[in-house]
């Protein structure tokens, strides 16, 4: 540059020095200081750790975090595998209900078989009294009766007593199926030995149910919870087994076995039996022939 | 001695805060007479010399010392100021245009500085300039430049830089020789 430059120079700076206002010098290092926090803040807003990772430390993290998966993947697997035991918990619970209906079907099978043995020994009467019908009617005062004849009529008297209709059974038996749930497992014990045991006789050992021979694993108390019950309902099995009988029987059929006791003589028996049948069968009109049979002749 | 510009600008690129400080306070006066002159509005410059601030605070983490800070700066400055005229629809005279000077503008500094002395006629005589010219002297003047600075500050080559500081001068010199 030349002198004449520099005097250009010279004037240009006895022109006022602007500044700018003292406002705007705030506002721009506000600026500056603002924008330099805001490039720090994330680099400081992260918290130190309270111990340095190193060495073996820095798998405690990872490592703690392999434990609790591991846990819970065992607490979910163990309680996966305990929740069959509570299904076996809830069965056992139940086992009451599918005892009574096994007992139901028992009692029905029961009830089925002796009616066929009634029938069989029915029959073997009815043969034996074809039988020894001339030789009764040769001796008019009435002769003890043949023993096949008696054993089969005790065994008749046996099964005929007064019960209730079958359809009677089978609600107490469905009632019993209700109330079972509700029943607590430390009561059948209780009501197994209250219970008398049936005569080895009348009925025979009932078989294991299917369910207990399905379910080996079952508990004691299960079991033996079963068998109370069983024992409960084989008490009642045989009576209920002559009310099946007597209730399968019909009008004619149950007649006829009260017009055989009347003729045996049994009169209080055939009393007893008529009655039952008139109150069993109320609207009944018996016929007249059979009437003269079966109700007790006149004293003359 | 004092850190070089270059030095505390990077040094606010790390995080020292206080490097700007020292920065503004060495470039406030000269740039804000350099925008001031420039646009010749007040309340417009301030508000340009912020905005030139603001960029600057924006681009630390960007800067890189190729050049002397001044020629960073006010290059920022003169980009921002090209952007102020295109918006207003001027548009700054380039620079091989501005060499010549006009041939029968109204621009007569004999005309506009006569009857008037001293101070006052060399001040109508820098507002009269081609902007093109005047920010070449203001860039001489505030800055400090060189042709080769001012030529790279404002884009231009050297020569057209160096003609255009020619003429400036020129034209202050004859406004001054009237005095």
């Amino acid at each position: 540059m030349t002198e004449r430059d520099d005097a250009v120079s010279r004037r240009y700076r006895e022109l006022p020095a602007e500044e700018p206002p003292r406002a705007l010098d705030e506002a721009i290092l506000a600026a500056s200081r603002r924008a330099h926090a805001a490039t720090r803040r994330p680099a400081e807003a992260r918290p130190a750790p309270l111990v340095a990772p190193a060495g073996r430390q820095r798998w405690y993290v990872p490592l703690a975090a392999a434990a609790v998966i591991v846990l819970a993947v065992g607490l979910t697997l163990r309680v996966q595998l305990e929740n069959p035991a509570d299904n076996n918990v809830a069965r056992v619970e139940e086992m009451p209900a599918k005892a009574l209906k096994d007992q139901a079907r028992i009692v029905e099978e029961d009830a089925s078989r002796r009616k066929l043995e009634g029938e069989a020994r029915e029959k073997a009467r009815q043969d034996v009294l074809t039988a020894k019908e001339p030789a009764r009617e040769r001796s008019q005062s009435g002769p003890a009766p043949f023993p096949a004849e008696q054993g089969a009529r005790a065994a008749a008297v046996a099964t005929a007593p007064a019960a209730p209709a079958p359809q009677a059974d089978t609600r107490m038996a469905e009632s019993m199926m209700q109330r079972a749930p509700a029943a607590s497992a430390p009561e059948a014990p209780v009501v197994a030995a209250a219970a008398p045991p049936p005569p080895p006789a009348a009925r025979p050992a009932p078989a294991p149910l299917a369910s207990e021979m399905r379910a080996p694993g079952r508990s004691d108390d299960a079991l033996g919870r079963d068998r109370a019950e069983r024992q409960v309902a084989s008490a009642s099995a045989g009576a209920t087994a002559k009310r099946l009988q007597e209730a399968d029987e019909t009008p004619e059929k149950a007649l006829e076995r009260i017009a055989e006791l009347r003729k045996a003589g049994k009169h209080d028996e055939a009393d007893k039996a008529l009655a039952e049948f008139r109150k069993r069968l109320p609207d009944y009109k018996i016929p007249e022939a059979t009437r003269e049979r079966v109700e007790r002749p006149l004293a003359r | 001695m004092e850190a070089a510009d270059e030095q505390l600008m990077l040094s606010y690129r790390e995080g020292g805060a206080a490097a700007f400080d020292e920065l503004y306070r060495r470039h406030k006066g000269g740039l804000f007479r350099f925008v001031l002159r420039s646009v010749r509005e007040r309340a417009l410059s301030e508000e340009l010399f912020q905005e030139i601030w603001m960029r600057v605070i924006e681009a630390r983490e960007h800067y890189e010392p190729q050049a002397k800070f001044t020629t960073w700066l006010y290059t920022i400055a003169h980009n921002r100021i090209v952007d102020h005229w295109r918006k207003k629809g001027l548009q700054l005279v380039s620079l091989d245009d501005a060499v010549d000077p006009p041939a029968s503008s109204s621009f007569d500094p004999e005309k506009i500085l006569q009857g008037k002395q001293g101070l006052a006629r060399f001040a109508r005589a820098l507002e009269a300039l081609p902007p093109a010219q005047r920010e070449a002297f203001l860039l001489h003047e505030e800055a400090g430049m060189s042709v080769a600075e001012i030529a790279r500050a404002t884009g231009a080559n050297e020569e057209a830089a160096k003609s255009l500081l020619r003429y400036a001068l020129s034209k202050l010199k004859e406004a001054m020789g009237d005095d």
